[in-house]
């Protein structure tokens, strides 16, 4: 336990540190969730177009 | 290709190579304005100015660090390995990477005496990174050896 | 016609290129991750502390990856608008379109680990030096693109205009690289180059050429992701999206 507080702290760099990789790593997700959620918009939209056609038949 | 892609082809080369010259012509006029320091050697000969804020940057003289009895004062000397140094008084907290044989820039004002009065001091670290143990223990010995190259970092 | 031309030619044609880059992206994403993963853990466990630096060194892993990406995003925008401005490939403004969000996002992060790497190394958050302010140039440059865009309503225009700043903006390139060089600057030179060894111990290396690498493969994956979304929003109304789209909502295709 100690030892992984000793890792975090980081010699006094710890907020340094973890900022800069949670920075990094927060961009990372948010630039790849973009088009996955874009992706999901587009074919919702498009069902939602379908939909009515479909309860017409 | 036909002749209408030829054309805007060289549009666009037209258009990348003016601007690379202009960039070029612009940056050539600015040249000493883009140095962010006065390195020792512009210190020493005159060409840094007197009672204006300006930096300057060096290698700390081993042995050159004095602090006060008493306070946060310091002063120590700049050099370029290469036959300039000069003398710099700074009274404040010191970056942790500062230590001899380590590249530092200072912001203040060169007084009468070209003592250089600093209101700021910054580590310049280089790009040789290591782990500890690679380093030898006496790490400030190690930074106060002869240096093994004139760093030209510091050089004009 | 040559193999390059006929490529070229392909490349012309938005659905080849939807078609087969599905695959790409998720062998891209897959790797991008696991080597993320690996240099990321590797740097912050099991690397070892620089003996001026201590663990603030770290940052290394992340910063010289997006530092890198920054520059190699915007000139890969800027070919894409040579292409575009010479042989008016469709493609190309596509790609200009999607890449300049992610090379703002990167260039921000290079800019921020740079600043947090910054305060305990150097002793400053921030210095005007040539290195950091081409960098922030650049950055601008990224929102520049974006803006241009959305000023110009007409899709086509907007998409020349754009390329020309896209082309014009890669002389900044060369200055970010050799500022270093050229001027007196705060900043180190490169701790990475394809040409020269590395100046730092392979247990130190190691892990970074595996975050750029992950990180090159990543942001990839997301541009390719993107761009296949651009493609099936401007080709909405044609057979193959209607196809497609069909099949998608029979749930047919993954």
């Amino acid at each position: 336990m100690n030892e992984f507080v000793t890792f975090l702290q980081m010699g006094g760099h710890g907020l340094y540190v973890w900022l800069a990789y949670g920075i990094a790593w927060a961009a990372l997700i948010v630039i790849g969730a973009r088009p996955i959620l874009a992706r999901r918009r587009f074919i919702a939209m498009h069902r939602a177009a379908a939909e009515p056609e479909r309860t017409a038949e | 290709m036909n002749t209408q892609r030829r054309n805007r082809l060289v549009a666009t080369v037209f258009l990348l190579g003016g601007t690379a010259i202009t960039a070029a012509l612009v940056l050539t006029a600015l040249e000493e304005n883009v140095n962010l320091f006065y390195p020792p050697e512009r210190v020493v000969n005159g060409d840094a100015p007197t009672g204006v804020t300006i930096r300057a940057g060096g290698m700390v003289v081993c042995g050159s660090v004095a602090h006060d009895a008493s306070g946060l004062g310091v002063s120590f000397v700049l050099t370029d390995y290469q036959g300039s140094d000069f003398m710099v008084r700074h009274v404040g907290i010191l970056p942790d990477l500062f230590r001899e044989g380590q590249g530092i820039l200072v912001t203040g004002q060169l007084d009468s005496g070209r003592v250089f009065r600093a209101s700021e001091v910054l580590a310049k670290h280089d790009e040789n990174y290591m782990p500890p143990e690679m380093a030898g223990i006496g790490i400030e010995a190690e930074a106060c050896d002869p240096p093994d190259s004139t760093e030209p970092a510091f050089a004009s | 016609m040559g193999r390059l031309a006929a490529f070229a030619h392909r490349l012309g044609s938005p659905r080849w290129f939807f078609d087969i880059t599905g695959p790409w992206l998720v062998v891209l994403s897959v790797i991008g991750i696991a080597l993320v993963t690996v240099g990321s853990v590797w740097g912050l466990v099991f690397a070892p502390e620089d003996y001026q630096q201590g663990n603030s060194f770290r940052i290394i892993y992340v910063h010289v990856p997006t530092a890198h990406l920054a520059e190699a995003l915007y000139l890969a925008m800027g070919a894409a608008g040579v292409v575009l401005l010479v042989w008016r490939m469709k493609l190309a403004d596509m790609f200009i379109a999607v890449t300049a969000p992610v090379g703002m996002a990167i260039t921000g992060v290079a800019l921020l680990t740079g600043a947090i790497w910054g305060k305990p190394t150097w002793g400053a958050w921030w210095v005007w030096d040539a290195r950091t302010t081409s960098v922030l140039v650049l950055f601008f440059l990224y929102v520049g693109l974006m803006a241009l865009r959305q000023a110009i309503p007409a899709r086509e225009q907007a998409g020349r205009a754009v390329a020309v700043l896209a082309v014009v903006g890669t002389v900044n390139v060369p200055i970010i690289k050799y500022s270093v060089d050229w001027w007196l600057t705060l900043h180190q030179p490169s701790s990475f180059s394809l040409t020269e060894p590395p100046t730092m111990p392979a247990q130190m290396w190691l892990p970074l050429l595996v975050n750029v690498v992950g990180f090159y493969c990543l942001v990839a994956a997301v541009v390719l992701a993107g761009l296949r979304n651009e493609i099936l929003e401007r080709e909405s109304g044609t057979a193959w999206v209607r196809d497609w789209l069909a099949r998608k909502l029979r749930g047919s295709v993954a």
